[in-house]
């Protein structure tokens, strides 16, 4: 792919990958910081795309790295405001409001409900996204539908 | 409002236009392309000899009375002496006690961390850790730190890991021109490696390895722990500064010896150069031997030179620690020398007709081939005097507009006609250009016919 076509195809896709981020991490300058990261580095490492029709999985993988990284970041700066990541199934998600719950989520959960309710992946795509077996998004999906006393069925959204 | 009101809300949030996106991929392309300043020391780190670690520590254990009496004074202090035997300083450090005993220990879940000692000065921090559970094999960390305040240290972590087979790990983190902290908080991220996949890891430089770079995948986490880790002011205000500012010449270039820093796990010497000099200094051996016959050489534990931004030499060098040598005379001997000419500091390459205009000094073409929309460019050069191999270029190259471009994987192999020589490879990624400007990492070496000698005490 040359240079030209992957700004192409970024841009029909960057909006999504900025509300992925955006609620990765609650916080729009670190979404924007977080998207501008992956794009450079999905341009960067362009040549280990092997299959194009893999594009948006590709670069979604990334931005949910970047967004990893920025979120382990923000831990570390705001302490009060992140919870680490590490966490117990006790702790009162419910509490926080809705924007602030998801981005406290565990990480397999949150990248689950961002996918599937926020982003339109179907359960294969998700899957494909986070290279887990659709049985695990199921059960993160579950999970995290209970921590945040969210009741959603499948016609609620896109997915 | 109730969880699925907010759910709409929060849908109808993420709708609402936003600015800030209009130019990512041309940022990403100028990121890519133009030429970033350079604000990063220019760092070079030995490499270290894994077998020679346990070899060292045998010596150290059969010979050393001071290590036998120390032995009564430390807890676990065998396992630290072997942690350690590879560094004559940090060895040194051992035997007299230079060590802070932390003894911090935590449980989370099935995983204990605990951190056994530091050893710390003014520079260098090197953490001794174990990592134990029932459940989980191999386990590993990543560290990240602040200082008290939760302000960000600037530093170069030099290694990590386990250098014998005991249980104690060690990180070493170097602060260069930054003052040790007076603690830190140190995060522990912890995984076990036997969760971690290898099947993309490269098991050869093939060619598409060379053109790939891997995106880093963070592993998964198993634990967090948080350490806060307070440093005794009795290790980190100890050290030696000798003046010297006694100038002399190599290979027609001025040089002076300024002044040498002498603490207890590293001496540092800062040289300057005169701006009259038609090279830069990339690289100066020397070692320094006291009244006892004792040499002190090349730094075994950590950064060996450090360049600045004022100037492309690297002035400031980083040598095994006299600190517990008792030395009252010290000299130190140059033996050989690295440079760059001023006016060497790209050379152009003609792709098509595999020529360039000029190499450093012992360097051939082997071959240029293209694969794909990248060039792969093999150069052949003799290994060094001790038989290793180098670096021949940065990681940097141009084009003939300026536009800059990273090398970002290279391949060191001996050269398979004559293994007294090595072939250095490297890939020009999605490169359409015939011609291409490299950065040379030297023009030549330049060796005294006599070791020049300069009194330190």
């Amino acid at each position: 792919m040359e240079n030209n076509e992957y700004a192409k195809r970024i841009e029909p896709i960057k909006t999504k990958l900025y509300k992925i981020a955006y609620l990765y991490l609650a916080n729009s300058a670190s979404a924007l910081d977080a998207v501008d990261e992956a794009v450079y580095k999905g341009l960067k490492n362009l040549p280990k795309l092997r299959q194009e029709e893999f594009f948006e999985t590709w670069l979604v993988r990334i931005l949910i790295n970047e967004c990893k990284k920025e979120l382990k970041r923000l831990t570390r700066i705001s302490p009060n405001e992140y919870i680490p990541e590490k966490k117990t199934s006790d702790y009162n998600y419910d509490t926080l409001p809705l924007k602030q719950a998801i981005a406290n989520l565990p990480r397999l959960p949150k990248e689950v409900i961002l996918l599937r309710y926020f982003s339109g992946y179907t359960l294969a795509k998700t899957a494909e996204v986070l290279n887990i077996p659709q049985g695990t998004v199921v059960t993160h999906q579950r999970k995290a539908l209970s921590l945040l006393k969210l009741e959603l069925k499948e016609d609620d959204f896109n997915g | 409002m109730d969880r699925n009101s907010e759910y709409n809300n929060l849908l109808q949030e993420i709708e609402t236009p936003f600015t800030g996106l209009e130019n990512t991929v041309a940022k990403a392309d100028a990121k890519l392309k133009t030429h970033k300043k350079n604000v990063r020391k220019y760092v070079k780190t030995p490499i270290v000899c894994m077998a020679s670690f346990i070899f060292t520590f045998v010596v150290l254990v059969n010979s050393s009375s001071s290590f036998a009496y120390a032995c009564g004074r430390i807890p676990l202090i065998k396992e630290l002496a072997q942690a350690v035997a590879f560094s004559p300083s940090l060895s040194a450090a051992v035997e007299n006690e230079f060590v802070q005993v932390i003894e911090q220990e935590q449980t989370k879940g099935d995983i204990t961390a605990r951190i056994e000692y530091i050893i710390v000065d003014q520079q260098s921090l090197d953490i001794f850790y174990t990592l134990s559970s029932d459940v989980y094999d191999d386990l590993d960390l990543d560290f990240d730190f602040v200082d008290l305040n939760n302000n960000e240290l600037h530093s170069y972590c030099t290694g990590s890991g386990s250098p014998t087979e005991n249980d104690l790990k060690q990180v070493s983190i170097d602060f260069i021109d930054n003052k040790m902290p007076e603690g830190m908080k140190l995060y522990v991220d912890v995984f076990s490696r036997d969760s971690v996949s290898n099947d993309d890891a490269p098991t050869e430089d093939t060619l598409e390895n060379l053109i790939s770079t891997p995106v880093y995948e963070t592993p998964p986490y198993i634990e967090q722990f948080e350490f806060v880790l307070e440093f005794d002011p009795y290790y980190t205000e100890k050290s030696e500064i000798i003046n010297i500012n006694q100038t002399f010449e190599i290979d027609g270039q001025t040089l002076t010896l300024e002044t040498v820093e002498i603490l207890p796990t590293v001496s540092i010497f800062n040289f300057a150069e005169d701006v009259a000099n038609s090279s830069w200094l990339k690289d100066i051996e020397f070692y320094l031997e006291n009244e006892k016959g004792e040499k002190f050489e090349g730094i075994s534990n950590g950064i060996s030179s450090t360049g600045n931004l004022e100037s492309d030499s690297h002035l400031k060098y980083y040598q095994e620690s006299t600190f517990f040598s008792d030395s009252t005379k010290l000299n130190l001997f140059i033996t050989n020398s690295t440079w760059l000419d001023k006016d060497m500091r790209m050379v152009e390459v003609d792709l098509v007709n595999q020529t360039a205009d000029r190499l450093p000094e012992g360097v051939e073409i082997s071959k240029f081939e293209q694969l794909g929309n990248n060039w792969i460019l093999t150069f052949t050069a003799p290994k060094s005097e001790n038989n290793v191999m180098y670096q021949l270029f940065s990681h940097k190259y141009y084009d003939k507009d300026a536009n800059n471009y990273d090398i970002f994987s290279t391949s060191s192999t001996i050269n398979e006609e004559n293994d007294d020589y090595f072939n250095e490879t490297f890939p020009l990624v999605m490169y359409f250009k015939d011609k291409v400007y490299l950065t040379p990492a030297y023009s030549h070496l330049a060796k005294p016919d006599t070791d020049i000698e300069i009194k330190i005490k």
